[in-house]
């Protein structure tokens, strides 16, 4: 077919009907809430438990019990992502960007968290940085329009900050995994909630 | 001007195909909001140009059909847009 010429009065409707297509078109990331519910949980935890060995309210011995729940975390979070792959309806290219921010930050963490512990990383920080690197991905979920992320990413920031204060250090294990559960746990109930909706 | 993306379907589902790295059929049905016949007809004319992609997968043995925008279609939807721009320009 031969492109013909269109005149003005076309061409200005087909171009405000480009603008509003665009507009309505899919932009905001899309985040599953299941894994921040479940890590946000197991952060809870990972910090509760060394608080606890550390106040004498519990044995050396339960640290192995929380090296299980981690174990059962990263199981759980290969399984889930292979059932999203296979369920997805689409994958946005925000999606890609969340997913390789997030594979990133898991990645970094967890090597700067296991691999800098002791010295450079000493008592509460190894736990903390967790907490950090998840307020990061959360937050730039945030700003690609996703208000709860936002939300849920400036509380798990606000978490270590409020570890760092006087008074609330003697208790950091605790304030993390506060931070944890309300950073972390509870936006994943909203997102989950907020999908299905 | 490109007549293949004269269309609101066809423009549409371009659009929602820039965003995504792949759509189901179902997914892009939802979001052009159109019937089944309609979106499925207008899909196999950009297919037919070149300017999406489609792939059928199974999913837990249900067969899927996933449309990807092309780098051809990606190019075409640009040019399109640049068009419409100096025809605005030059009406104006």
């Amino acid at each position: 077919m031969e492109p013909r010429d269109p005149i003005p009065g076309e061409i200005r409707e087909h171009a405000a009907m480009l603008d509003r297509i665009l507009a309505n078109a899919s932009r905001e990331v899309h985040l599953s809430g299941e894994p921040f519910i479940v890590w946000g949980i197991i952060g809870a935890v990972l910090n509760v438990v060394p608080q606890l060995i550390f106040n004498g309210g519990a044995p050396r011995s339960l640290f192995f019990v929380s090296l299980a729940v981690l174990a059962f975390g990263i199981v759980w979070t290969i399984l889930w992502a292979r059932r999203l792959a296979r369920h997805a309806e689409r994958w946005s290219n925000l999606d890609v960007m969340m997913a390789k921010l997030c594979n990133t930050i898991w990645m970094l963490t967890a090597v700067m968290a296991i691999g800098a512990t002791t010295r450079v990383f000493a008592n509460w920080a190894s736990a903390a940085i967790w907490s950090f690197a998840w307020a990061i991905a959360l937050v730039f979920a945030g700003w690609q329009g996703n208000r709860i992320a936002l939300y849920g990413g400036i509380v798990l920031a606000l978490s270590v900050v409020a570890a760092n204060l006087a008074p609330l250090y003697p208790y950091a294990g605790y304030v993390l995994a506060a931070g944890m559960l309300l950073g972390m746990s509870v936006t994943g109930v909203l997102l989950t909630t907020q999908r299905r909706c | 001007m490109d007549d293949l993306l004269l269309s609101k379907i066809r423009l549409s589902a371009i659009a929602e195909l820039l965003a995504n790295e792949w759509m189901t059929f179902s997914a892009l049905l939802r979001a052009v909001n159109t019937t089944n016949g309609n979106l499925g007809a207008h899909l196999a004319k950009l297919v037919e140009a070149g300017y999406v992609a489609e792939e059928k997968v199974f999913v837990d043995r249900k067969p899927q059909t996933r449309y990807r925008l092309t780098k051809s279609g990606r190019n075409a939807f640009v040019a399109h847009v640049s068009e419409m721009q100096k025809l605005l320009e030059q009406a104006q």
